[in-house]
């Protein structure tokens, strides 16, 4: 930034003006422009496109954006936080605590229904979270999980809603070392010469 | 009220001499603004760790109920006219940018130096997080946009680090809210191009 004072105000008027047409007015006028100055033109294009953008961590407030960015509070709270063994979500009963990240808290979980014996990774939504953007954010995940089909990513099972309201999906469950574990005691080995 | 009760309850700050140094500003002393910046700049932060301390398992600070806290508690039994407010909501945004963004730097540094390149493989590494280099570079943008226009930038810096409303800003400015819409719409396109000139996804 820092432009010319001209080109800025222009770029902005035009801005503007052509936010609020239609994409045949758009165009027409972009075409127009172009002769005229295809410097500004190409300006106006990327702020039209960046005015497009859908993902706009604009809209968030700053606040939380600092927290996520800095990850602050997270460590305090897996210390102080109840857990939720023991529970009945779905027809999943929680056995014990796999993890805590930010939002969500991952439980092994027996499916208690009979229908086949299975331990299965339960997450859920942490408490407290349940905020329109934490709670579209949880629910994206689990809609792009639903169209991950690979055998290396844990298959997702199935969700639900808990009886507190709060969302949860179900992962297959897979025994294993954390990757953290798995590098740190690969490393030793090949090191232990 | 309860509130009024913590008001009361509350040390340290003498509204009387708030008012003041908002009169000070009006007469044009330019020292009146940073002492008070320093006196709602020490409240946000108070407040803010408060807030952490009485709600530590929610996640989000909430800049608009701090910002409101402040403006009730400051402004308390001083009657503050359109021109007292518009000091000091730029006063109380300006506050939380930087009690913000000084954060940000901090623990962005300090992550650097440690582990940070490693991929995060922990169980919210989905929704892709802001980056601490993103937010700062954001404010560098806002910067540079502060000096090509102020009314653009304010916008952003109100309602985005402020938390106020479209509605807050545009009684405060006295324009439309249609007005102050525009503005942001337009702030917000000219920093994501600039962000995105940077090659910083956000």
């Amino acid at each position: 930034m820092s432009w010319d004072p001209g080109v800025f105000t222009r770029a902005r008027e035009q801005f503007e003006q052509l936010v609020e047409a239609s994409a045949a007015e758009r165009a027409e006028r972009l075409a127009a422009l172009t002769i005229e100055d295809p410097a500004l033109t190409r300006l106006v294009e990327e702020l039209l496109r960046a005015d497009a953008r859908e993902d706009g961590f604009l809209e968030r407030p700053a606040s939380e954006l600092a927290r996520e960015a800095t990850g602050d509070g997270m460590a305090d709270e897996n210390e102080t936080l109840p857990d939720s063994i023991g529970e009945l979500v779905g027809p999943y009963r929680l056995v014990a605590l796999l993890g805590r990240g930010g939002m969500g808290e991952v439980y092994l979980a027996d499916r208690t229904d009979g229908q086949f014996e299975q331990q299965v990774a339960l997450k859920l939504l942490k408490r407290g979270m349940d905020s329109d953007e934490i709670l579209r954010r949880f629910l994206r995940e689990r809609q792009i999980l639903a169209r991950l089909d690979h055998p290396n990513i844990a298959r997702l099972l199935d969700g639900g809603v808990a009886p507190d309201h709060r969302p949860y999906f179900v992962l297959e469950h897979v025994a294993g070392t954390t990757i953290t574990e798995y590098c740190a005691t690969r490393g030793s080995a090949s090191m232990s010469v | 009220m309860t509130h009024e009760r913590d008001i009361a309850k509350e040390p340290g700050l003498d509204r009387g001499a708030i008012t003041g140094m908002l009169r000070e500003i009006e007469h044009g002393d330019h020292a009146a603004v940073d002492r008070l910046f320093a006196v709602v700049y020490d409240e946000l932060h108070r407040l803010a760790r408060r807030q952490l301390r009485s709600a530590p398992s929610q996640q989000t600070l909430s800049t608009t109920a701090l910002v409101h806290e402040a403006y009730l508690k400051l402004s308390a039994d001083a009657d503050w006219s359109t021109r007292d407010r518009y000091h000091f909501f730029s006063l109380t945004a300006r506050a939380m940018r930087q009690i913000l963004i000084d954060h940000v730097r901090r623990r962005t540094r300090k992550k650097r130096g440690g582990r940070d390149a490693a991929p995060s493989l922990d169980a919210d590494a989905l929704p892709a997080p802001v980056r601490g280099e993103e937010m700062i570079a954001l404010d560098d943008a806002l910067r540079r946009l502060e000096a090509d226009d102020a009314d653009l930038a304010r916008v952003v810096e109100w309602r985005f680090f402020g938390g106020l409303s479209v509605a807050e800003i545009a009684e405060t400015l006295a324009v439309s809210d249609r007005t102050i819409k525009r503005r942001w719409r337009t702030a917000r396109a000219f920093l994501y191009r600039e962000l995105s000139a940077q090659g910083l996804g956000l």
